[in-house]
């Protein structure tokens, strides 16, 4: 009795000593689980949208990723001023990469700029007056700190007939 | 540096669970209470799941998925909520039945209802759910600002109770002839074990006039794409030693920052299995961008190989059931077989609907590592050992799984 007994505060001291890491371990197979909560980048899927006027050129222009990280960086500009455009910005996919006027870009952003990143992309009006065109905004469609999570959207569509 | 505080993100979780699946998982009953089993379970809803693998890998599978993978349909019906209780629909479907059916409407400002298990679960703003006039409880708001209380209203339809003519159930009756009366869309699927979404006899689903809709795989090809190693997410028994607390004391440093680095390549990993999905071109090998725009590179780029793969991307209501039965397919098939060739890896991500308004589910993710590894720098020898095929048998393979909680989706 006492000989089984005598072990078990051992063991208890191991289980405190170790780092709230979640971690369990079966007898049988190692096994390892744990919670991320701030991961270093956050994604975002945005939509170029243009206002009227607008020529249908302009829409059926595909969009370049120089001219997005533009507009991308003028709105920032705005909004946080020079340190807005130290902020790293990272274009993943430009889609469609030719043709329709739905211009969708997926970008990533580090994780404590994300919310600064939303702000001033969705307060931003731009774009070039001069030459007869409308301006030009930004639609943030999703936003997430794990791109698995939002890069098949919500599902919505498939109510729709 | 910019202080703008971001609730959202900070509710944002991923849960990640490494480790062995069995040996052995039978078809019949497949486990539910472990990861990765309880993980799919877990999300009942479920809109679109994508299988990327190896296309080498998935031209020998393929038959075998495209004869042996049970077929989906499901359908889209514009239902209200008192056409649920007409004796035909609800004695077939809800009383004897087992049916899915999820309505449209965004959860948090839209009235949702779900139906699983013969509990109708119905998802209101207080105003409308003062006027119904039955029980049920406030959601958890997490604290949020400017949210709208809302609540919960559950009716488990099977019950004994549940009868026409009954006092209890004439107050739902009223509630749905005279408060939540609207026709809704509602997706549709019908879980009986041989009828593969909707049944055969009954097209109509009791005269509501629904489209039935076919759920098929559409295939994407990713060539060229940078894989990187993915032998490193293995946890070796030796890593988690729980064996007197002398050992435990001596390797804790290593093990904490050997930790560390396990997790970031995890997130890292699940990132990438994403943007394989986006089919983004920066996870290819021809790949040229110019580092102002983009600096995302494939983790562990130097060692990364350039591969073909594919993808299957069902989309439409997907049962859980169905998805475990996906994943047992892919683990015999992809098994460890005569070469080395056979045995690959291959990774499943889900997407929920019925996502909540405060920390949702958004999905899931599973990635299963292969069975045998192949030596390195000897890619060309595809036949292996008749030990190692046993031994690779005997022992179970790794996966890695993750569960997403709390994104913000708007399109």
């Amino acid at each position: 009795m006492s000989t089984t007994s005598q072990p078990q505060p051992a063991e208890v001291e191991t289980a405190k000593r170790k780092a709230p890491t979640e971690q369990t371990s079966s007898s049988s197979t190692p096994a390892m689980t744990f919670t991320t909560r701030s991961p270093p980048w956050t994604y975002l899927k945005l939509q170029l949208t243009h206002q009227p006027p607008v020529s249908q050129s302009t829409l059926n222009h595909p969009l370049d990723p120089l001219t997005a990280r533009t507009y991308l960086s003028a709105a920032l500009r705005q909004f946080l001023g020079l340190s807005g455009t130290a902020i790293a910005i990272d274009i993943l996919k430009i889609d469609p990469p030719s043709g329709t006027n739905a211009k969708t870009i997926w970008i990533r952003v580090p994780e404590p700029d994300a919310s600064a990143v939303v702000a001033a992309l969705s307060s931003w009006v731009g774009g070039s007056e001069a030459n007869g065109n409308g301006n030009v905004a930004w639609r943030v469609c999703a936003k997430g700190n794990f791109l698995q999570a939002i890069v098949n959207g919500s599902g919505a569509e498939i109510f729709v007939p | 540096m910019h202080e703008f505080e971001d609730d959202a993100s900070r509710r944002e979780k991923c849960f990640t669970s490494l480790g062995q699946l069995p040996p052995f998982v039978d078809p019949k009953q497949p486990p539910t209470k472990k990861a990765p089993f309880s993980a799919i379970l877990a999300h009942p809803f479920i809109h679109t799941v994508e299988v990327t693998l190896p296309k080498e890998a998935y031209s020998t599978i393929q038959s075998s998925l495209e004869s042996r993978l049970q077929k989906l349909r499901y359908a889209r019906v514009f239902m209200s909520l008192s056409s649920l209780l007409e004796t035909e629909f609800f004695n077939t479907y809800i009383k004897t039945g087992n049916i899915l059916m999820i309505s449209e409407g965004r959860s948090g400002s839209d009235s949702v209802f779900t139906l699983r298990d013969g509990i109708l679960k119905l998802e209101l703003s207080r105003e409308i759910y003062e006027r119904t006039g039955l029980t049920g409880k406030p959601i958890r708001s997490g604290g949020r600002k400017h949210a709208k209380e809302r609540y919960v209203i559950e009716l488990n339809l099977r019950l004994p109770s549940m009868l026409h003519g009954k006092k209890g159930f004439k107050r739902i009756e009223w509630a749905f002839q005279n408060v939540l009366n609207q026709s809704v869309a509602w997706l549709f699927f019908d879980l009986s074990s041989d009828t593969n979404g909707i049944a055969d006899a009954d097209q109509t689903l009791k005269g509501n006039n629904p489209q039935i809709l076919p759920c098929e795989p559409t295939l994407t090809e990713h060539p060229q794409v940078l894989v990187p190693p993915l032998d490193t997410l293995k946890i070796t028994p030796t890593g988690l030693n729980p064996s007197g607390a002398a050992a435990a004391t001596t390797t804790t440093t290593k093990t904490i920052t050997d930790q560390e680095e396990l997790r970031d390549q995890c997130t890292e990993i699940s990132d990438w299995l994403a943007m394989v999905s986006l089919s983004s071109p920066r996870v290819t090998a021809t790949d040229d961008i110019d580092p102002y725009l983009s600096r995302y590179s494939v983790p562990d780029a130097d060692e990364a190989q350039a591969t073909d793969l594919v993808s299957l991307r069902w989309r439409g209501l997907i049962p859980a059931k169905w998805i475990v039965g996906l994943v047992v397919h892919l683990l015999r098939e992809t098994a460890a077989g005569g070469s080395a060739a056979s045995s690959a890896w291959f990774a499943l991500s889900a997407n929920a609907l019925a996502r909540e308004a405060v920390e949702a589910r958004d999905g899931y993710s599973l990635l299963v590592l292969p069975a045998l590894t192949v030596p390195l720098g000897d890619p060309g020898q595809e036949t292996v050992g008749k030990e190692a095929i046993v031994a690779a048998r005997r022992s179970g393979r790794h996966f890695v799984s993750w569960e997403f909680v709390g994104a913000s989706v708007v399109v």
